[in-house]
């Protein structure tokens, strides 16, 4: 494992859109980070810049101007990167699956690694489906390498 | 010379939680214009309130906004037993009350920690932040879920609160109370923060009404409403004094919340001693019929519900009127002149629910 | 008792005080209600089917005070933003959802507040109008 590996398996850095969640998931998010469950002793920092992302964690519904917006911050995102899907609204819809602006989960729009239920999931769930997502997009990295070489 | 520039300001932003998008127009480094964009997280709640029968919608309208949801259910209830002429057993009123406070708590706490983040005062929202981990234990304990608690049903409560848990919370909300302290000092007498949030987004007392502003943004320019004084649920023996500050600045507006924390550590604890020994839900009866108004207060302000039945299992219509919706259009009232480096701290100070706004 | 066997109690309607108002008074009603210091607090639409029931409501200290006007669909409505700027969201709103045709908002989105050109039109209406917006054929 190269250096850039090594570093990016043990400090991802988040990115963390809402895309018309209830706030109760984004809470959530934001309480991993502080104090009590504190990922940022593994490393894990949260920022605004998707150029800098590793892991994308996506929380709410997703309608079509939110959707443009989430695609773009995709884009934007270098590779490897990992989608994961908070929360019963980010994977089918939940409780909004029927409203008209509402198009569905992320992965209506994403492809997405990981999906972490809930309403809202506990932190520690939360930590979990990033910490899976770090597992797979290694894989993903590994079975790339062997397939150049 | 002067240049004007336009600079959109989010939807995903570094120091922005919600997904609000602020045309701003500058002039150097002076806001001219600030226009609103949002849509970025509506649903459609309201419509889907006509579709499902009038029962389902306690947890549809409880997943409206995550940070106060218990209030949201506790408005939604209240107009419907009003409508279907259902009586809430008193004890159900006060642990409404209870749980309404601790939200407001919570809702102020990550309120705090928010605010210090958007000048950059990192350490002071971890402790925020800290500390409201200590309401989210009581959550759990108490109603079994941390953010969306579904305690509130047609008719009264849908569990009680045993006598050890009500101890354990009194005891909680005393260590949280050292803590908020020492921190709510920080935010009040710190050099650096003063300077950041005194004389910053002034709305004056006539412009907040003629604007039509809501809760703490309301209060801190003076003007002594809050909907509390109502006196739904237990509020009518718990009489509650609005909290008013006169300034009308960002500072003022912390001030307001920090004494609403005061203020809400005290109702708890009346509400416990004075927690009468009845059932905690009635059952209702017939199904509602008519239109009527139901108002509470949420942290970020008044909130109004409309609902209108007609006898049968879906409701015809219900308005949903947060308190983030009416503070829209203060904030851009507040914002031209001020610099651009101060706008996140505007934006900030109203605090903003979008996903409240655009339900 | 199961659920459909449950009577249909009286009609409750504590929505008070509500003054009816015509259409065309309603901006001269709402600068009485300005000249008194109220509060704008929202207004409600309500789709009645052939008419828009739209409540304004304003707080009086802690009461609420409310204006009932009630217009036919495909009528005009005048905005109320000169006088309460603070309304213009939810003249947007109605616009928007409803496809009541608000006049004059201080802060006009067009009727694109909350959802793109893609989308279907007034969904908060009771009756479409049928037209299937571009890109969209269901
Ligand atoms: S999953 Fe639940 S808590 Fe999360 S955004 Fe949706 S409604 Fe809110």
């Amino acid at each position: 494992m190269g250096l850039i590996d090594i570093a990016r398996s043990k400090s991802p850095w988040i990115l963390h859109f809402d895309a018309g969640a209830c706030n109760g998931c984004d809470i959530e998010i934001l309480a991993c980070l502080t104090p009590v469950y504190d990922v940022e002793r593994f490393g894990i920092i949260n920022i605004g810049n998707p150029k800098h992302a590793d892991v994308l964690l996506v929380t709410g519904t997703v309608n079509k101007r939110s959707a443009r917006v989430l695609r773009n911050l995709y884009d934007q995102m270098p590779d490897p990167k990992a989608v994961v899907a908070i929360g019963a609204c980010a994977l089918s819809g939940g409780v909004f699956h029927e409203c008209y602006n509402v198009l569905g989960g992320v992965d209506s729009v994403l492809p997405v690694d990981v999906y972490v239920p809930g309403c809202a999931p506990k932190p520690e769930a939360i930590i979990e489906g990033v910490v899976m997502a770090l597992g797979k997009m290694q894989e993903r990295e590994h079975a790339r390498k062997r397939g150049a070489a | 010379m002067a240049q004007r520039t336009v600079i959109p300001f989010g939807p995903q932003h570094p120091v922005l939680p919600e997904p609000i998008q602020l045309k701003l127009t500058l002039k150097d480094e002076i806001v001219e214009e600030a226009l609103p964009h949002i849509g970025y997280v509506h649903r459609g709640v309201e419509k889907a309130a006509e579709r499902m029968d009038y029962t389902q919608n306690v947890f549809l309208v409880e997943r409206i906004c995550g940070i106060c949801s218990f209030i949201h259910a506790l408005c939604y209830c209240q107009g419907l037993e009003r409508l279907m002429g259902l009586e809430v057993p008193r004890r159900a009123a006060y642990l409404r009350v209870i749980w309404s406070e601790l939200h407001r708590l919570q809702s102020h706490h990550l309120w705090l920690g928010l605010y210090a983040d958007a000048f950059g005062f990192e350490s002071l929202f971890m402790e925020f932040w800290r500390s409201r981990e200590m309401l989210m234990d009581i959550f759990e304990k108490t109603a079994g879920s941390r953010v969306i608690i579904s305690a509130c049903c047609i008719g009264g409560v849908r569990r009680d609160i045993s006598d050890q848990h009500l101890q354990e919370t009194l005891e909680t909300l005393k260590t949280l109370e050292a803590a908020f302290d020492k921190s709510s000092e920080v935010m009040l007498n710190d050099y650096t923060v003063k300077k950041r949030t005194v004389g910053k987004g002034v709305l004056q007392a006539d412009k907040a009404i003629m604007l039509g502003a809501a809760g703490p943004v309301l209060r801190a320019s003076g003007v002594e409403q809050d909907a509390r004084q109502t006196g739904f649920a237990a509020y009518d023996e718990l009489r509650v004094e609005p909290v008013v500050e006169t300034a009308g600045d960002c500072y003022a507006r912390a001030k307001v919340r920090i004494r609403e924390v005061r203020q809400s550590l005290d109702l708890v604890r009346r509400a416990i001693a004075g927690l009468p020994d009845t059932d905690i839900a009635v059952r209702p009866k017939g199904r509602p019929n008519g239109r009527t108004i139901s108002r509470v207060e949420q942290p970020r302000g008044e909130l109004l519900y409309f609902l209108a039945a007609n006898g049968s299992q879906k409701l015809e219509r219900l308005r949903v009127r947060t308190p983030t919706f009416a503070n829209v259009a203060p904030l851009v009232h507040m914002l031209p002149g001020s610099e651009l480096a101060d706008v996140p701290v505007i934006v900030l100070s109203i605090d903003p629910c979008i996903s409240c706004t655009e339900r | 008792m199961t659920e459909a066997a449950r009577p249909p109690i009286a009609p409750v309607c504590d929505v008070q005080p509500t003054r009816p108002v015509s259409v065309g008074d309603l901006v001269a009603a709402v600068e009485a209600m300005a000249a008194r210091r109220l509060r704008f607090v929202t207004a409600t639409c309500l789709d009645m089917g052939g008419r828009f029931d739209i409540y304004y409501h304003f707080a009086d200290g802690v009461k609420l005070d409310n204006l009932l006007v009630t217009i036919p669909r495909e009528a005009e409505l005048p905005s109320i933003t000169a006088v309460y700027l603070g309304a213009f969201l939810v003249e947007n709103e109605m616009k928007e959802l409803f496809g009541i045709n608000v006049v004059d908002i201080a802060i006009d989105y067009k009727g694109r507040l909350f959802m793109t050109e893609l989308d279907q039109p007034h969904p908060m209406a009771k009756v479409q109008s049928g037209a299937t917006p571009a890109g969209q054929g269901e």
